[in-house]
Protein backbone atom coordinates (compact mmCIF):
# COMPACT_ATOMS: atom_id res chain seq x y z
CA UNK A 1 0.00 0.00 0.00
CA UNK A 2 1.31 3.35 -0.94
CA UNK A 3 -0.96 5.75 -0.77
CA UNK A 4 -5.18 5.84 0.48
CA UNK A 5 -7.51 8.75 0.44
CA UNK A 6 -9.63 10.00 2.09
CA UNK A 7 -7.84 9.99 5.56
CA UNK A 8 -10.55 11.27 7.44
CA UNK A 9 -14.66 9.71 7.30
CA UNK A 10 -17.75 10.61 9.24
CA UNK A 11 -18.91 8.34 12.41
CA UNK A 12 -21.25 7.00 10.85
CA UNK A 13 -19.21 4.83 8.11
CA UNK A 14 -19.70 4.45 4.98
CA UNK A 15 -16.89 6.81 3.62
CA UNK A 16 -15.55 5.46 -0.05
CA UNK A 17 -11.32 4.94 0.72
CA UNK A 18 -9.02 4.61 -1.81
CA UNK A 19 -6.20 2.72 -1.21
CA UNK A 20 -2.98 3.01 -4.10
CA UNK A 21 -0.54 0.17 -3.82
CA UNK A 22 0.89 -2.53 -6.24
CA UNK A 23 0.34 -6.10 -6.20
CA UNK A 24 -3.15 -6.25 -5.36
CA UNK A 25 -4.83 -9.30 -6.00
CA UNK A 26 -8.35 -11.37 -5.76
CA UNK A 27 -8.29 -14.96 -6.09
CA UNK A 28 -11.05 -16.28 -4.16
CA UNK A 29 -10.34 -19.41 -4.82
CA UNK A 30 -7.01 -19.71 -2.88
CA UNK A 31 -8.70 -17.98 0.35
CA UNK A 32 -7.05 -14.34 -1.64
CA UNK A 33 -9.25 -11.56 -0.54
CA UNK A 34 -8.06 -7.93 0.19
CA UNK A 35 -9.49 -6.44 3.45
CA UNK A 36 -9.03 -2.82 4.73
CA UNK A 37 -8.67 -2.44 8.84
CA UNK A 38 -9.44 0.55 10.38
CA UNK A 39 -8.27 0.49 13.96
CA UNK A 40 -9.52 -3.08 15.09
CA UNK A 41 -12.27 -3.28 12.81
CA UNK A 42 -11.85 -5.56 9.49
CA UNK A 43 -14.08 -4.45 6.33
CA UNK A 44 -13.94 -6.40 2.93
CA UNK A 45 -12.39 -4.45 0.34
CA UNK A 46 -13.78 -3.90 -3.62
CA UNK A 47 -10.77 -5.45 -5.84
CA UNK A 48 -10.89 -2.74 -8.57
CA UNK A 49 -6.80 -4.01 -10.14
CA UNK A 50 -3.85 -4.87 -8.95
CA UNK A 51 -3.01 -0.98 -7.64
CA UNK A 52 -6.36 -0.21 -6.34
CA UNK A 53 -8.78 -0.94 -3.90
CA UNK A 54 -11.59 0.71 -2.51
CA UNK A 55 -12.69 0.58 1.89
CA UNK A 56 -15.73 1.31 3.26
CA UNK A 57 -15.29 2.52 6.39
CA UNK A 58 -17.43 0.69 9.26
CA UNK A 59 -19.12 3.03 12.07
CA UNK A 60 -17.26 3.72 14.40
CA UNK A 61 -18.43 6.13 17.11
CA UNK A 62 -14.38 6.62 18.98
CA UNK A 63 -13.63 10.06 17.05
CA UNK A 64 -10.59 11.01 20.23
CA UNK A 65 -7.79 9.96 17.83
CA UNK A 66 -6.55 8.31 14.66
CA UNK A 67 -6.77 4.80 14.13
CA UNK A 68 -4.20 2.45 12.21
CA UNK A 69 -5.14 1.90 8.72
CA UNK A 70 -3.77 -1.31 6.94
CA UNK A 71 -4.39 -3.56 4.26
CA UNK A 72 -4.40 -7.39 3.90
CA UNK A 73 -4.96 -10.04 0.81
CA UNK A 74 -5.49 -13.01 3.00
CA UNK A 75 -6.99 -11.40 6.27
CA UNK A 76 -4.36 -12.15 8.46
CA UNK A 77 -0.82 -10.89 6.90
CA UNK A 78 -1.23 -7.11 7.50
CA UNK A 79 0.75 -4.32 6.01
CA UNK A 80 2.82 -2.17 8.45
CA UNK A 81 2.59 1.11 6.60
CA UNK A 82 1.62 3.39 10.07
CA UNK A 83 -1.19 4.59 7.51
CA UNK A 84 -4.12 6.07 9.87
CA UNK A 85 -7.68 7.29 9.59
CA UNK A 86 -9.80 9.18 11.73
CA UNK A 87 -12.94 9.89 12.29
CA UNK A 88 -15.46 12.54 13.19
CA UNK A 89 -19.06 13.60 13.94
CA UNK A 90 -21.19 13.86 11.28
CA UNK A 91 -21.57 17.76 10.86
CA UNK A 92 -25.40 19.29 9.96
CA UNK A 93 -25.07 22.10 7.84
CA UNK A 94 -28.18 24.22 8.32
CA UNK A 95 -28.13 27.55 6.74
CA UNK A 96 -25.43 29.16 3.61
CA UNK A 97 -25.27 32.81 3.59
CA UNK A 98 -25.74 34.92 1.49
CA UNK A 99 -27.62 32.45 -1.03
CA UNK A 100 -27.09 35.12 -3.72
CA UNK A 101 -23.17 36.31 -5.11
CA UNK A 102 -22.41 37.87 -7.98
CA UNK A 103 -20.90 35.93 -10.85
CA UNK A 104 -17.50 37.50 -11.00
CA UNK A 105 -17.26 35.85 -7.37
CA UNK A 106 -15.39 36.66 -4.41
CA UNK A 107 -18.32 36.75 -1.85
CA UNK A 108 -17.34 35.19 1.24
CA UNK A 109 -20.21 32.08 1.47
CA UNK A 110 -20.96 31.26 5.49
CA UNK A 111 -22.30 27.84 6.13
CA UNK A 112 -23.96 27.99 9.54
CA UNK A 113 -24.41 24.57 11.10
CA UNK A 114 -23.30 21.66 14.18
CA UNK A 115 -20.56 19.42 14.58
CA UNK A 116 -17.83 20.71 12.00
CA UNK A 117 -14.97 19.48 12.48
CA UNK A 118 -11.47 21.35 11.95
CA UNK A 119 -9.97 20.39 8.82
CA UNK A 120 -8.43 23.81 8.12
CA UNK A 121 -5.24 23.33 6.64
CA UNK A 122 -5.72 20.32 3.86
CA UNK A 123 -6.37 20.17 0.69
CA UNK A 124 -9.53 17.41 1.32
CA UNK A 125 -11.33 20.51 2.80
CA UNK A 126 -13.22 22.64 0.43
CA UNK A 127 -16.52 23.63 -0.85
CA UNK A 128 -17.70 22.50 -4.31
CA UNK A 129 -19.76 25.26 -6.68
CA UNK A 130 -21.82 23.24 -9.30
CA UNK A 131 -23.44 25.06 -11.65
CA UNK A 132 -27.18 23.60 -12.41
CA UNK A 133 -27.89 24.87 -15.54
CA UNK A 134 -24.70 24.73 -17.37
CA UNK A 135 -22.70 22.44 -18.55
CA UNK A 136 -19.66 24.20 -16.94
CA UNK A 137 -17.67 21.76 -14.82
CA UNK A 138 -17.95 22.28 -10.55
CA UNK A 139 -15.40 24.56 -9.32
CA UNK A 140 -13.81 23.60 -5.89
CA UNK A 141 -12.47 26.41 -2.88
CA UNK A 142 -10.50 25.89 -0.05
CA UNK A 143 -12.97 26.14 3.18
CA UNK A 144 -11.94 28.27 6.41
CA UNK A 145 -12.95 27.04 9.86
CA UNK A 146 -14.37 29.45 11.70
CA UNK A 147 -15.78 27.17 14.69
CA UNK A 148 -17.48 23.82 15.11
CA UNK A 149 -20.92 25.92 14.20
CA UNK A 150 -19.37 28.14 11.30
CA UNK A 151 -17.06 27.36 7.80
CA UNK A 152 -16.64 30.21 5.39
CA UNK A 153 -15.84 29.89 1.57
CA UNK A 154 -15.08 32.15 -0.71
CA UNK A 155 -17.44 31.85 -3.99
CA UNK A 156 -15.31 31.83 -7.36
CA UNK A 157 -15.74 33.39 -10.43
CA UNK A 158 -15.67 32.75 -14.11
CA UNK A 159 -18.84 31.66 -15.19
CA UNK A 160 -19.65 32.54 -18.17
CA UNK A 161 -23.14 30.47 -18.36
CA UNK A 162 -25.86 30.00 -15.50
CA UNK A 163 -26.55 31.44 -12.78
CA UNK A 164 -27.56 29.06 -10.22
CA UNK A 165 -24.84 26.83 -8.29
CA UNK A 166 -25.26 23.92 -5.93
CA UNK A 167 -23.04 24.35 -2.75
CA UNK B 1 -19.39 20.98 1.03
CA UNK B 2 -16.53 17.88 2.03
CA UNK B 3 -14.54 17.70 4.96
CA UNK B 4 -12.88 14.85 3.82
CA UNK B 5 -12.44 15.04 0.17
CA UNK B 6 -14.80 12.01 -0.62
CA UNK B 7 -18.18 12.85 1.28
CA UNK B 8 -20.52 15.92 0.12
CA UNK B 9 -22.86 17.05 2.20
CA UNK B 10 -26.31 16.40 0.14
CA UNK B 11 -28.42 19.70 1.22
CA UNK B 12 -28.14 20.76 -2.13
CA UNK B 13 -28.06 24.68 -1.03
CA UNK B 14 -28.03 27.11 -4.13
CA UNK B 15 -26.13 30.33 -4.44
CA UNK B 16 -28.19 32.28 -7.04
CA UNK B 17 -25.76 34.38 -9.09
CA UNK B 18 -26.33 38.09 -10.31
CA UNK B 19 -24.86 40.61 -12.03
CA UNK B 20 -24.94 44.44 -12.21
CA UNK B 21 -24.42 45.86 -15.94
CA UNK B 22 -24.84 50.01 -15.75
CA UNK B 23 -27.23 52.30 -13.39
CA UNK B 24 -29.34 54.70 -15.07
CA UNK B 25 -29.72 58.21 -14.46
CA UNK B 26 -26.19 58.52 -13.03
CA UNK B 27 -27.21 62.35 -12.40
CA UNK B 28 -29.77 64.18 -11.27
CA UNK B 29 -31.50 67.67 -9.59
CA UNK B 30 -30.17 68.13 -5.74
CA UNK B 31 -34.19 68.15 -4.57
CA UNK B 32 -33.98 64.74 -5.02
CA UNK B 33 -36.81 64.91 -7.43
CA UNK B 34 -35.63 62.92 -10.90
CA UNK B 35 -37.48 59.98 -9.97
CA UNK B 36 -35.65 56.57 -9.10
CA UNK B 37 -32.44 55.59 -9.87
CA UNK B 38 -32.12 52.09 -11.77
CA UNK B 39 -29.94 49.67 -11.86
CA UNK B 40 -30.03 47.06 -14.86
CA UNK B 41 -28.33 43.88 -14.25
CA UNK B 42 -29.87 39.91 -13.96
CA UNK B 43 -30.47 37.55 -11.20
CA UNK B 44 -31.78 40.11 -8.60
CA UNK B 45 -34.64 38.73 -5.95
CA UNK B 46 -36.05 40.98 -3.42
CA UNK B 47 -35.44 38.01 -0.63
CA UNK B 48 -32.14 38.78 -0.65
CA UNK B 49 -32.45 42.24 0.61
CA UNK B 50 -30.82 44.11 -1.93
CA UNK B 51 -29.62 47.87 -0.44
CA UNK B 52 -29.14 50.88 -2.10
CA UNK B 53 -25.93 53.18 -0.82
CA UNK B 54 -26.13 56.67 -1.66
CA UNK B 55 -23.59 59.44 -0.66
CA UNK B 56 -22.90 57.19 2.35
CA UNK B 57 -26.54 56.41 3.56
CA UNK B 58 -27.94 53.20 2.95
CA UNK B 59 -31.54 52.85 1.53
CA UNK B 60 -33.72 49.90 0.67
CA UNK B 61 -34.67 50.02 -3.26
CA UNK B 62 -38.17 50.76 -4.13
CA UNK B 63 -38.70 48.37 -6.58
CA UNK B 64 -37.12 44.96 -7.28
CA UNK B 65 -37.04 42.58 -10.34
CA UNK B 66 -35.13 39.85 -11.82
CA UNK B 67 -33.54 42.50 -13.84
CA UNK B 68 -33.59 45.96 -12.09
CA UNK B 69 -33.20 46.99 -8.56
CA UNK B 70 -34.73 50.60 -8.50
CA UNK B 71 -32.94 52.77 -5.67
CA UNK B 72 -34.38 56.14 -4.58
CA UNK B 73 -32.94 59.42 -5.26
CA UNK B 74 -32.92 61.60 -2.12
CA UNK B 75 -32.83 65.10 -1.97
CA UNK B 76 -28.80 66.08 -1.61
CA UNK B 77 -27.55 66.26 2.31
CA UNK B 78 -24.98 69.21 1.19
CA UNK B 79 -28.51 71.38 0.29
CA UNK B 80 -30.32 72.36 -2.80
CA UNK B 81 -27.58 74.07 -3.75
CA UNK B 82 -25.19 71.11 -4.23
CA UNK B 83 -23.57 70.65 -7.52
CA UNK B 84 -20.90 67.44 -7.67
CA UNK B 85 -21.06 63.82 -7.40
CA UNK B 86 -21.01 61.11 -4.40
CA UNK B 87 -20.57 57.65 -4.34
CA UNK B 88 -23.34 55.49 -5.17
CA UNK B 89 -23.48 51.83 -4.72
CA UNK B 90 -25.70 48.82 -4.73
CA UNK B 91 -25.52 45.65 -2.63
CA UNK B 92 -27.46 42.99 -4.75
CA UNK B 93 -27.48 40.08 -2.08
CA UNK B 94 -27.07 42.82 0.42
CA UNK B 95 -23.47 42.33 1.79
CA UNK B 96 -21.51 43.05 -1.66
CA UNK B 97 -21.28 46.57 -2.51
CA UNK B 98 -20.57 47.56 -5.73
CA UNK B 99 -19.79 51.06 -6.14
CA UNK B 100 -20.29 52.76 -9.42
CA UNK B 101 -16.87 54.85 -11.28
CA UNK B 102 -17.52 58.53 -10.32
CA UNK B 103 -20.77 57.89 -8.17
CA UNK B 104 -23.96 60.25 -9.00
Amino acid sequence: MMSKHPHYGVDVGGTAVEVIGYSFLYKAEYGIVPHCRFGDKIVRAEFDSTVRLVCYSPPNSDISGALTFEVSLNGVDWTTTGQTFSYYKEPTITKVSPDAAPASGGTEVYLVGQNFPNMEGGSEFHCRFSPTNSKMAPKTMAAQYINSTAIMCVSPGGWTEGDRMKL
Amino acid sequence: MTFNGKDYDKNGFMLVLYKIDKAFPRSGPSDGLGGDIVVYGQGFRPEVNPLCRLNGTTYEPVGIKWNEIRCPMPAAQQGLEFFGNVEFAVAANGVDWKYFDGGF
